[in-house]
């Protein structure tokens, strides 16, 4: 599957109401803008799949983060955070490219593994493969209703058969008054914000036992 | 302080009702005193998820803090740096001592109440809380 086909394929599974969080410098550069909610985070070295179950847990909408298996290596440990915590809204789409950088063309251990998908399995995580889907529009539709159908935390693995990076364009920023007000402007209806709007009476919840 | 009146203080006053982190002896009494009907406590698996799951928390509106110690401030400084700083996302990490490499601002059990000025209304960026032995009984 080439790269470009996955990217733009992942527009349409993408509905205006999604926050979506596009991480690493590569895919800063080459993907189409998703959204009003989209997050460019043009930065390999910070653990944003942590900053997106942040998201997911205070928010009721759906929350899909775009990285490369190489990112997914490195932050392996959110992966695990993200699997016990219950955030329904919560998808990771990975993309297996099997290398670290563009620029860099050195392999990374994600194809030495004997099944990554066993692997996500085992921690709970819902675990899919979305590679057959990116073939033409018609199964990205498909796969659109799967997403909608599907109970996260889920991850949706695609192999990149060609890698070629159309870095054509400025790497595109993180604006954040922007996303804070888009991901704001909704009721939410978490259990956290329940807590949120609780009182304090701790003698009372004491007293409960 | 006692620890009752501590997340009477956090939780009611200031509006401080998610945490995480890793639990620590020093903060024993807190973690003992939490409650679930109140606040949201979120064991993480290290420093660093527990800070990104502050940030991405502030980003849907909800204030939290991170429990931690202070010696891994130093594995934290891409992420307030690069992150935190850079975007002007404000976070409260909660720890033991004074070791501070970052320089990040600093407030103690006496000065709660200037902390929530300068993270949300002020200069919007991480600060650091100081629990010491004995501060909170």
């Amino acid at each position: 599957m080439t790269r470009k086909k996955v990217l733009t394929g992942i527009k349409e599974l993408i509905a205006s109401t999604d926050v979506v969080f596009c991480i690493g410098s590569s895919l800063c550069k080459e993907s189409p803008i998703y959204n009003e909610g989209t997050l460019y985070v043009n930065n390999d070295h910070i653990d944003m799949f942590a900053v997106a179950l942040g998201v997911a847990m205070a928010t009721d909408k759906r929350v899909i983060v775009v990285a490369e298996d190489a990112y997914f290596l490195r932050y392996f440990n959110s992966i695990l955070q993200a699997s016990v915590s219950k955030c329904m809204n919560l998808f990771f789409i990975i993309l297996v490219t099997d290398f670290y950088d563009s620029k860099v063309k050195q392999s990374t251990i994600t194809k030495a593994f004997r099944s990554v998908k066993g692997m996500l399995f085992n921690t709970g995580m819902m675990t899919h493969e979305y590679s057959v889907y990116f073939n033409n529009k018609n199964s990205v539709s498909t796969l659109k209703n799967i997403i909608l159908n599907t109970i996260g935390p889920a991850v949706g693995l695609v192999n990149i058969t060609n890698n070629r990076i159309y870095d054509k364009e400025e790497a595109k920023e993180l604006d954040l008054n922007n996303i804070i007000s888009f991901i704001r402007n909704k009721e939410l209806k978490t259990s956290m914000r329940k807590a949120q709007n609780k009182p304090f009476d701790l003698d009372a919840i004491m007293k409960e036992g | 302080m006692k620890a009752k009146k501590f997340w009477e203080f956090m939780c009611d006053t200031l509006g401080f009702r998610f945490y995480t982190g890793i639990p620590m002896y020093e903060f024993k009494k807190l973690f003992d005193t939490m409650k679930p009907d109140v606040l949201h406590y979120v064991p993480t698996t290290n420093e660093e998820v527990a800070l990104g799951l502050v940030s991405g928390a502030y980003l849907s509106g909800i204030k939290g803090a991170v429990f931690m110690s202070s010696v891994y401030f130093d594995k934290l400084n891409l992420f307030i740096k690069g992150f935190n700083e850079k975007h002007n996302i404000p976070v409260l990490l909660i720890v033991e001592n004074d070791y501070n490499p970052l320089e990040l601002k600093q407030f103690d059990i006496s000065s709660l109440e200037r902390m929530e000025d300068y993270l949300y209304k002020g200069e919007h960026k991480p600060c650091i809380l100081i629990i010491k032995e004995g501060d909170i009984t």
